[in-house]
């Protein structure tokens, strides 16, 4: 049997993401905040992904904490802060700042790890499917399935352009070479990525690919979706209620 | 004031802006549908922005002080590129809110929160696009665009949506050295792009 996360509407899934993400941005507690990371991390386990992925989110998400803790190590200025380090006149590495950090970067785990689940679990397909029953706007709709089908490519495109660069002695490190090979990268990146894109817009608009689409396949909400989308609104209106009574954040800092 | 309060305001001043530039296009009778092929152009410039900022998507954004200057010179370039190759309303807020919510479906899922962010910065573009009128291909609108959408894109940034989202606070010489780098980058990024333009437009003509 597929895991819970494919079994769901898409639609469900993108509101997920999102109820999560608002709910990680209007919540104040470290407690509620590290409850919706374990959510969140739940969802992503159950999408089963592969160690690489697996791995390579947890770099993502430590690089994410240390940066986030560090920031706020030497930025955020509670009365009373306990310096740990001094690089230079002025500034100084705190531990409330650090502790402070940490616990913040929590709501960014929420939406790398929710965004990751629903990566995973959603195709190109659901995700025109979803748009268009979102009534979202067509030159948007179309830009971002455009998107996902030439981002490897671009990306396949820059490694070649680039080893062609290479071999035909195009080097030197520091800023001054950067530029240049980056000035020399963006014209034969554009007009071939250009140029494919027209290609398959026009073979799409001849196959009936507009905004007047029918698609053959209808998405339905089931039982799961309906309780799925039952929690989130139960959980937005939770946290909107939670947010009102801390007070909120101000201007300052925390009230 | 709650930033909270202070996000819905920009967001309301945001949603003011955008139809002030629409109805001035509109009125002017430069708005229209998109083309395929135009559609195609921004979505591939939209994936080289994407391409460009990845790096800093990750959390290199952390790097103290290289970062705003770098990330400024790849976007800008994409940006006023892509009016130069769809110079008309609307290719602004395709590309920069195309390239935030495709983002947001390759990265970290979407987040109706950060949309006000991609508006605010679009709706300052497109009101330049409206105003630039048959200026448009001049150097002084790709700095006055690069200029602004990073103006714009830093202020709120450090002033709204990181308090806001992530509770993160910063001092003012570091909003302002981040402003200074942006707007510097997004300069070096409008001349690249004003440099470039009319080469690439040739070549994509050709091939059309």
């Amino acid at each position: 049997m597929s895991p819970l996360p494919w079994r769901t509407d898409p639609r469900t899934r993108l509101a997920a993401c999102a109820a999560l993400s608002i709910m990680a941005a209007l919540l104040v507690r470290p407690i509620h905040l590290f409850g919706l990371a374990g959510l969140s991390a739940c969802l992503f386990a159950a999408s089963r992904p592969a160690p690489r992925i697996a791995g390579g989110l947890a770099v993502i998400l430590a690089v994410t904490t240390l940066g986030s803790a560090l920031s706020q190590g030497f930025f955020y200025a509670p009365p009373g802060r306990t310096e740990l380090f001094t690089p230079i006149p002025g500034l100084s590495l705190c531990r409330e700042g650090l502790v402070y950090g940490l616990v913040q970067s929590s709501r960014l785990w929420v939406g790398l790890l929710s965004g990751a689940a629903v990566i995973r679990t959603t195709t190109t397909s659901e995700l025109l499917l979803a748009m268009q029953a979102f009534r979202a706007p067509w030159p948007f709709t179309f830009m971002v399935i455009v998107g996902l089908r030439f981002l490897p490519e671009m990306l396949e495109q820059t490694r070649r352009v680039l080893a062609a660069q290479a071999v035909r002695g195009v080097s030197g490190s520091g800023p001054g070479a950067a530029f240049r090979r980056y000035r020399l990268l963006l014209t034969p990146l554009l007009v071939a990525g250009i140029r494919r894109a027209r290609q398959t817009a026009l073979a799409a608009e001849a196959r009936g690919f507009g905004p007047g689409r029918v698609a053959s396949r209808r998405l339905r909400f089931g039982a799961v979706d309906l309780m799925a989308l039952a929690a989130m609104a139960a959980g937005l209106a939770w946290a909107a209620w939670s947010a009102a009574r801390a007070g909120g954040v101000t201007i300052g800092g925390i009230t | 004031m709650s930033l909270t309060t202070l996000y819905l305001y920009t967001v309301g001043a945001t949603a003011a802006l955008t139809l002030t530039a629409f109805a001035l296009a509109v009125r002017r009778r430069t708005a229209g549908p998109f083309t395929a092929a135009q559609l195609a152009t921004l979505s591939v410039l939209v994936c080289l922005m994407h391409v460009s900022v990845m790096p800093w998507r990750i959390g290199l954004a952390k790097a103290p002080g290289v970062d705003a200057l770098i990330f400024s010179i790849p976007f800008t370039t994409c940006l006023v590129l892509g009016l130069r190759l769809v110079p008309r309303p609307g290719a602004a807020t395709l590309l920069i809110v195309g390239q935030g919510i495709l983002g947001q479906f390759v990265g970290s899922g979407p987040n109706p929160v950060w949309w006000p962010y991609f508006l605010a910065m679009a709706a300052v573009v497109e009101l330049i696009v409206v105003l630039s009128g048959r200026r448009l291909g001049t150097l002084a609108a790709a700095l006055g665009i690069g200029a602004a959408r990073a103006a714009v894109g830093y202020s709120y940034m450090y002033l709204v949506m990181s308090p806001f989202v992530w509770k993160h606070f910063y001092p003012a010489w570091y909003f302002g050295a981040k402003l200074g780098l942006g707007v510097v980058g997004a300069c070096i990024g409008a001349v690249v792009a004003h440099r470039l333009a009319p080469v690439i437009r040739d070549a994509t003509e050709a091939v059309a």
